[in-house]
């Protein structure tokens, strides 16, 4: 058998991970300085910006999420360095701090040390430069389908996310599971109903984790004075054709396949060993992308229907969709047209084959329609009030 | 070009169509193993809705994806449409895994022979120190039950009646005493089995109306009396309307409280529908019945929210914590609330029973008689020389409601009591199957008492 992306290459990081991507990142710890990491990330081309939504204000679990995530967007596999910019210096060096263990490079730079924007910008624009520079002339080497962790989404389902996009994405992390790679979905909140099948996918440990999850996104919509239950499904699932709250969820668990589940991750955490993941993270696409992104995800297969136009920043992400009127109407957002196996001309393995062809592409370089239009976008989520 | 559907897992019963699909079209339903299956549609499919790929049985699992997504609540046949008409999920109430797990255990469950079980229960019924009329009262009242698919209160009830009746809590052998000279009633239950107090009751109350044209009965120092739709039927059948309520232990919370205050009291409404038909309205005014709760938390099962609070008062969709708790009652909070309030006036208050929370629950292990109380009424039309016309007019609005199937795609609308007499036309011809936790206990009870269980028929079905 012809292993799975072959030729596979991958740039090699300090804590022993292979990246696809050798990108740049200019990283704002707080929202105070996203004009200056803008500037910087504008001034060098091939360099990317990650902004801050908020970073001030912050406590306890909210702002350990947020800490965690920036951390392990810095060190993310596909990024060669980074450029942590703060205001102060403290609340860049508690970024840093967390990059430390891995052994990646990550630079500092404080707008108030500075002495103002002119010379911040100076500084970190040679920095930045500079790293552009050495990543430019890193050599790949070869790498393995299993070192591979592929994020699994979708959003902006509709009738034909359920039947033909999603099994499809299911079909193919079945087939990255079978190669020993690591795959993450997410997403808890549109698994009730579903817990009984999660189950018999997971051990005891793993399967009241889920359940936990489940019941917690659950019960923050209830303090809204939203049952999801009782909502669900909605006068849109009913006239497209979804009879009840478990066919619904089932048609969101199809992209994860068969694979058994390997444990709950909180927000942004890494996967411990290969596998399929769950990742506790809120549906909402962009602050869904950037938790999987966190997690390490090398890239990720987002599955649509009336199609939902973002990507991640560090992740490349492929648009997948069965929708034949999306797939002309949105054609330049959509990576992967399945429309075929909805008008009855293609095979749920071809659109797997399809997909397999598609990924290979991304892996080995090339760009996405949301890397191609900029749809990429980072907001990390809120667990917590500010004060 | 031949319209297309797809089937997501091997298993599956239903498959998704690909387009719109019209009645008499044939489908070419690309099978999970790569096979065609051509499926005759049997009525318009909108594109991305289910059609049936074979027979499912009433009750059955629906399996999509490979899992149950829900269980039929009708007999489903190939080509059908199958949609919020015909489905139920498992969240909304259906136990499709047990379905499911049924499906799996090949053998058919065995039948027993409707008149066998119910001689056994009078049998051990007098064996536990009952009258011979409350054994008799017994036996019918479970047997009724069981058989119309109100299992709830069928069966099931026979072990802890028995317990109720062993802890001294209930006077097996008490005889209810009635007493009035004109259409109102006042009986008094002295502490016998709630179903014996209210089947005389309602034999005294039918009698009087017969005379009178209207009687009420009263009853107080009674306790728990089965489903009540046994009880209204009985004056439903001798041509008259009744109208039966009954209060009981509290389970529901005044709105904005944690504590119960009032019961689920049960109401029925029954009243002839011509030959042996009646029209039957039997239920209690909480969301669910209360035993739909315990059977969940029995099993550590998980149940919808809407259906009961915990114990501080937060809507749970833990069986085990909401039987802690409070159940919720129909029509809201508040409504609903004024509503039992309303019941507990006419069937509590009025007789001079036992109300509120002065009624010991059983629940809580209390081994005090429960001393709650019943309403009955009973109308007879024939006094207005009005009978035959009033269930004219009951048929007339019957055909109405019927006239209207199909209107939204769902079910065809009945009137309350068609399933159940329906239930037990069948289970008196084809024997009943009994839930095999209920088997266990009965089992127990036969050896505790000496009466052995009747065999098991053998059924052709």
């Amino acid at each position: 058998m012809k292993p799975l992306f072959k030729g596979l290459h991958g740039f090699r990081r300090a804590d022993g991970t292979l990246g696809l991507r050798n990108r740049v990142i200019v990283l704002a710890a707080a929202d105070n300085v996203n004009p200056l990491a803008r500037a910087i990330a504008a001034a060098v081309p091939g360099s990317t910006f990650i902004p801050a939504t908020f970073g001030r204000g912050q406590l306890g679990a909210d702002l350990e999420v947020t800490l965690r995530t920036q951390a392990n967007l810095a060190c993310h596999p596909n990024v060669y360095g980074a450029l942590i910019v703060s205001f102060e210096p403290a609340s860049s060096e508690r970024i840093a701090e967390r990059t430390k263990g891995p052994g990646r490079r990550v630079h500092e730079l404080s707008l108030l040390q500075a002495g103002g924007h002119a010379a911040a910008l100076a500084s970190g624009t040679a920095t930045v430069s500079r790293m552009v520079e050495h990543a430019a002339s890193q050599k790949a080497e070869p790498m393995s389908a299993s070192e591979l962790v592929i994020g699994l989404e979708c959003g902006g389902s509709d009738a034909t996310s359920g039947l033909v996009s999603n099994p499809a994405v299911g079909l193919v992390s079945d087939v990255l599971i079978a190669a020993g790679a690591t795959t993450v979905y997410s997403e808890p909140v549109e698994l009730i109903g579903c817990e009984p099948m999660l189950d018999a996918r997971s051990s005891p440990d793993v399967s009241a984790a889920i359940r936990q999850s489940i019941a917690r996104y659950r019960q923050i919509a209830l303090d809204a004075g939203v049952d999801l239950v009782g909502i669900n499904p909605t006068a849109d699932n009913l006239a497209g054709g979804l009879t009840t709250i478990e066919e619904k969820s089932m048609g969101a668990l199809a992209k994860t396949g068969t694979a058994p589940i390997q444990g709950v991750l909180e927000y942004g955490a890494r996967p411990a060993h290969p596998g399929l993941w769950l990742m506790d993270a809120p549906a909402g696409a962009v602050e869904n992308l950037t938790a999987l992104s966190a997690g390490g995800c090398h890239a990720i297969l987002f599955s649509s229907g009336s199609v939902n136009p973002s990507g991640s920043a560090v992740a490349p992400t492929l648009k997948v969709c069965a929708n034949p009127l999306s797939c002309r109407s949105m054609a330049e957002h959509i990576d992967v047209d399945l429309s075929a196996v909805l008008l009855g001309q293609a095979s749920m393995d071809w659109a797997k084959e399809e997909l397999l062809i598609n990924l290979d592409t991304v892996l080995k370089g090339g760009d996405t329609k949301a890397d191609i239009l900029g749809y990429t976008e980072t907001r990390i989520s809120r667990f917590g009030l500010s004060v | 070009m031949s319209k297309i559907a797809l089937q997501l897992a091997a298993s599956d019963c239903v498959a998704s169509v690909l387009a719109d699909v019209q009645q008499g079209d044939v489908v070419a339903v690309q099978r999970h193993d790569g096979s065609v299956q051509q499926v005759a549609a049997q009525a318009h499919i909108p594109f991305g809705h289910k059609i049936a790929l074979e027979d499912v049985r009433s009750g059955a699992a629906i399996l999509k994806y490979g899992v149950p997504i829900g269980c039929a609540t009708q007999t489903i046949t190939t080509g059908q449409h199958v949609h919020v008409h015909n489905v139920r999920g498992i969240m909304g109430g259906c136990s499709a895994n047990e379905s499911a797990a049924q499906e799996v255990a090949a053998p058919p469950a065995p039948r027993y022979d409707v008149v066998a079980l119910q001689a056994w229960v009078e049998r051990v019924s007098l064996a536990s120190g009952f009258s011979q009329s409350a054994a008799h009262d017994m036996a019918e009242a479970l047997m009724d039950a069981e058989s119309s698919g109100v299992a709830t209160h069928g069966l099931r009830r026979l072990a802890p009646y028995l317990q109720r009746v062993a802890s001294g809590a209930v006077n097996a052998g008490a005889t209810p005493h009635v007493s009035g000279a004109a259409a109102l009633l006042s009986i008094d239950g002295h502490n016998a089995p709630g179903v014996h107090v209210i089947r005389v009751a309602a034999d005294a109350v039918a009698q009087r109306a017969q005379h009178l044209g209207a009687s009420v009965g009263l009853v107080r120092h009674s306790n728990h009396a089965g489903a009540l739709g046994w009880a209204a039927n009985r004056i439903a059948r001798q041509g008259m309307v009744a109208l039966v309520l009954s209060n009981g232990p509290a389970l529901i919370a005044p709105p904005g409280s944690t504590v119960p205050f009032l019961s689920n009291s049960p109401i029925a409404i029954a009243a002839p529908l011509g030959a042996d038909a009646t029209f039957l309205l039997d239920m209690a005014t909480s969301t669910v019945s209360r035993d739909r709760v315990r059977q969940a938390a029995e099993k550590n099962a998980q149940i919808p929210l809407g259906w009961a609070l915990d114990a501080s008062g937060t809507p749970t969709s833990d069986a085990v914590a909401a039987m802690a708790g409070s159940m919720l009652p129909i029509g809201g909070p508040a409504r609903g609330f004024a509503l039992i309030l309303g019941l507990e006036l006419l069937s509590g208050v009025l007789p001079g029973a036992l109300t509120d929370i002065l009624v010991p629950s059983k629940d809580k292990g209390s081994i005090q008689p429960e001393g709650i109380g019943h309403f009955i009424l009973a109308v007879d039309p024939a006094h207005l020389n009005d009978r035959e016309a009033f269930i004219q007019r009951l048929q007339q609005l019957e055909q109405r409601l019927v006239g209207q199937s199909g209107s939204g795609g769902g079910p065809t609308p009945r009137l309350p009591g068609r399933r159940r007499q329906q239930l037990r036309e069948q289970a008196q011809q084809q024997g009943l199957v009994i839930a095999s936790a209920t088997l266990q206990t009965l089992t127990q009870i036969a050896r505790d008492t000496g009466c052995p269980l009747p065999a098991a028929r053998e059924v052709s079905s």
